[in-house]
């Protein structure tokens, strides 16, 4: 009784200090207050789970919490209806539905913590240790690297948030492409865009801590849930949570399964909820594949053809130890000739997808021998002990029909890896976690002592952490300023971001270099030259303009498809910065779509540029030592 | 065969956190990559950066009037040592031509790139010094031998050459006054740190 009453104190005390904060602390504009945050993005995540729980009266996790997430889009729904007919500001409606979201939360926590059940007490406790050593993980990670927890790691979070804002604004948008111009191909409805609005619009949290907790949320949710997944295959607890830890401190470049929150590994962490349905049956899985595909177009059904085949795996053939064997074996076949095929020079990308390369400005693979090198910096010795318990596991009589999903998942992904369709390191996603469970299986399989088994696993453990931090550290490069300062969004653009986020009347398009175009989209409600994926001949005539203006550069630039008719010219310091490379060819932002210039602190002078836009009918609205803003209107 | 399959096992694991233990102890130096590439030494830095030091901008100079050596002469260079940790390359790279013989050897430390140069005249009276270049790929500021551009400080010294840095050009000179014999021994010491890296 005494330990419930002190899990209930913490949470009554978390949920003073957010009604404290949000009646007393909070003033007008974004918050970026650590403790809140962590506090409110949480109960995002924990929302579903309590309502899972308490409509099932089973499980936090499983299928009950994929269709508890449809209380998101479910919400945006009722609150663009309501705005309409009641003509009340959405964003009002989203901040008191996520207030009332956290109280509900709060409350109904307290109330299963002293429901008489031993069993929930017990997994409340275990997941609320797991969920906070998870967080503290992290945040020790961060620190170690010198990343502040309001920084932005991940540009795509910007890309989300512009259409989460305009969701918030009022507006409907069912894919992204409705609402903005920076989705170029249609990759997912807005399933996930609807739950990101609740973190920045419902919490009023700026983009920095909001991207940060967001993540650090969703890692440590699904260390919850691969504790819980594991905890079905072994009793050893230093085992479960060594395994968990392992999982989670791999970091794939390019999937993020375990580092960013996106609508691929929010994906994933809804195709794991699945595997952690004790009794996983065909109609409850039918039920969750449509949300699975409603979150990602392309992983969506990936992960229900694995979903099935799991289900194949547990229900249909799980008693058939040979058939499983014979099924992961022929994966691993079909591995060795993708990568013998790959060594001998094939891949999609290079036969099928050269028109996709010429937009992006180069090839977007590791072809062989780099992508041997990828897969050992990124996955570290688990690779090789992946081939090693594969060969244990064929070898031995009889196994878990887990290890055999297990050996066959991965070598699906690497299958797919190897193929080399554009983006490939994408198709590694949750990878190390069926490479930690095979670990964690064959070393309890050996049968060491209890003592020797979990020193070996904490050896395997500490082994992966210099490659997780060196992996890290290499995807940071991007994101440190020429500060020294880790984040995506720097000092030099708050000013003209706030100023555009005041200015709601102005409806002009925001034409400047593609990083500023992701910093005005992600973050106000202006539509810009397509963002981030503004094309390379528009990057370059805009440089030509930049650098000698005249009326023959003005109209090269302006005829560009992306540039509407009614736009303001934002001059940064970013496109000035262009002229200090010697050979203005090797400028890497106008020759690769996925490079841009982080710093804008360059400073920006242009007096020809200045009256040849005034005799174009410009005015300057805005500018600072770094940024100018002409409009027209 | 389990008996068996538990001391690999075991073994492996130690080797594993042995070789890791390698593997991270380049984790906080200055992560930039230098290699030889098309006749160049040519060195990337995180913030994207880089500079080369190409054999065949080499020049004798007599009254300020530039002969180039190695025009038409390609550099040969051959690889040594491992990769891994604070274990790094050496690479070797000799050029030669029937009057000049030049010898470069690259090793790193911590963050700093050591050249041990070596280079020999046949008949260096004609000629006042032999001038090496380094070429940096954007132009920036140079202050006390240290090159800086976003974020990163790239400092350079020699120990018997003098430094010039052409701010036009982005080139850092590298000029040596050849000894009687003809012959040219120096250590040049480039050292690369950035910040928040």
């Amino acid at each position: 009784m005494r330990k419930r009453i002190l899990i209930t104190t913490l949470i009554i005390a978390s949920y003073i200090y957010c009604l404290y904060f949000i009646f007393f602390k909070q003033t007008v504009g974004l918050s970026d207050d650590l403790i809140f945050a962590i506090i409110s993005t949480s109960s995002i995540f924990l929302l579903p789970a309590i309502i899972s729980k308490l409509i099932t009266k089973k499980s936090y996790f499983g299928i009950g919490y994929i269709l508890a997430t449809l209380i998101y889009p479910l919400s945006y729904l009722l609150i663009y209806f309501l705005s309409k007919q009641f003509n009340i500001e959405s964003q009002t409606l989203y901040r008191a539905l996520a207030y009332l979201f956290l109280t509900f939360t709060s409350l109904s926590l307290i109330f299963l913590l002293f429901k008489k059940d031993i069993q929930n007490y017990a997994n409340i406790k275990k997941s609320l240790v797991i969920y906070l050593g998870t967080f503290a993980l992290l945040i020790g990670v961060y620190t170690l690297l010198g990343i502040k927890t309001d920084a932005l790691l991940s540009t795509d979070f910007l890309q989300h948030n512009a259409v989460a804002n305009e969701m918030a604004n009022g507006q409907l948008c069912l894919t992204p492409n409705q609402c903005s111009n920076l989705f170029q191909k249609l990759g997912y409805t807005t399933y996930f865009h609807s739950i990101q609005a609740f973190v920045t619009t419902g919490f009023n949290l700026n983009v920095g801590i909001a991207s940060t907790i967001f993540n650090f949320s969703l890692i440590a949710t699904f260390a919850v849930l691969i504790a819980k997944i594991l905890n079905r295959y072994f009793k050893n607890k230093f085992l479960i949570l060594l395994g968990t830890l392992m999982t989670i401190t791999v970091f794939e470049a390019g999937a993020y399964s375990f580092a960013f929150i996106i609508p691929q590994t929010f994906t994933l962490f809804l195709f794991l909820n699945l595997l952690s349905e004790r009794k996983l049956n065909l109609a409850s899985l039918l039920f969750a594949i449509p949300i699975l595909l409603a979150n990602h177009f392309i992983f969506g059904p990936i992960f229900a053809a694995f979903a099935l085949i799991y289900y194949l795996f547990q229900k249909t053939l799980k008693k058939d130890s040979n058939t499983l064997k014979v099924i992961s074996m022929v994966s691993v076949l079909g591995l060795i000739v993708t990568l013998l095929a790959n060594i001998r020079g094939f891949s999609i990308e290079k036969f099928f997808q050269l028109s996709e390369v010429e937009i992006l400005g180069s090839f977007s693979n590791y072809y062989f021998p780099q992508n041997l090198s990828f897969l050992s910096t990124q996955y570290g010795f688990l690779i090789v002990f992946f081939i090693i318990c594969a060969i244990y596991i064929f070898i031995k009589k009889k196994s878990i029909s887990f290890a055999y999903y297990s050996i066959t998942y991965v070598s699906i992904c690497l299958i797919f890896f190897f193929l080399a369709p554009t983006y490939a390191s994408k198709f590694l996603i949750g990878t190390s976690l069926f490479m930690s469970f095979l670990l964690v299986y064959t070393i309890n399989n050996l049968k060491f002592k209890k003592w020797l088994s979990t020193i070996i696993i904490f050896i395997l453990f500490l082994s992966s952490i210099p490659f997780y931090i060196t992996n890290f550290k290499s995807y940071l490069t991007f994101y440190t300023q020429n500060t020294g300062v880790i984040s995506g969004i720097t000092e030099d653009d708050t000013s003209i971001i706030h100023f555009l986020s005041q200015k709601k009347a102005t409806k002009c398009q925001i034409v400047s270099d593609p990083y500023t175009q992701l910093m005005v989209r992600g973050m106000t409600l202006f539509e810009t030259a397509q963002g981030q994926y503004q094309s390379l001949d528009t990057r370059r005539s805009m440089i030509t303009f930049v650098s000698n203006p005249n009326n023959k550069t003005y109209e090269e630039m302006i005829v560009r498809d992306e540039i509407s008719n009614r736009f303001c010219f934002l001059y940064t310091s970013r496109i000035e910065s262009a002229s200090r490379d010697i050979n203005p060819q090797n400028v890497a932002w106008l020759n690769n779509m996925y490079d841009y210039e982080i710093n804008n602190n360059y400073g920006v002078s242009n007096l020809k540029l200045i009256e040849l836009l005034s005799n174009k009918g410009f005015h300057i609205v805005y500018s600072d030592s770094n940024n100018i803003l002409f409009s027209r209107e | 065969m389990r008996k068996l399959f538990k001391i690999f096992f075991l073994i492996f694991a130690l080797l594993s956190f042995g070789i890791s233990l390698l593997y991270g102890t380049r984790i906080f130096r200055t992560p930039y990559i230098y290699e030889y590439i098309n006749n160049s030494l040519v060195v990337t830095i995180p913030n994207k950066i880089w500079f080369e030091i190409n054999n065949q901008q080499d020049f004798l100079s007599k009254d300020n009037k530039p002969t180039y050596v190695f025009e038409n002469d390609l550099l040969e260079y051959t690889k040594s040592g491992y990769n891994i940790g604070y274990i790094y390359p050496t690479y070797t790279s000799k050029t030669e031509n029937d009057t000049i013989t030049k010898t470069d050897i690259v090793t790193r430390g911590k963050d700093t790139l050591e050249i041990k140069r070596s280079v020999k005249i046949q008949n260096h009276t004609p000629y006042d010094s032999y001038i090496s270049k380094i070429s940096f790929s954007k132009y920036g500021t140079f202050l006390d031998n240290t090159y800086t551009q976003d974020g990163c400080d790239i400092s350079v010294s020699s120990k018997s050459g003098e430094l010039i840095y052409d701010q036009k050009t982005a080139t850092l000179s590298i000029s040596y006054n050849p000894d009687e014999v003809g012959e040219i021994e120096d250590t040049i010491n480039i050292s690369v740190q950035c910040k928040g890296l």
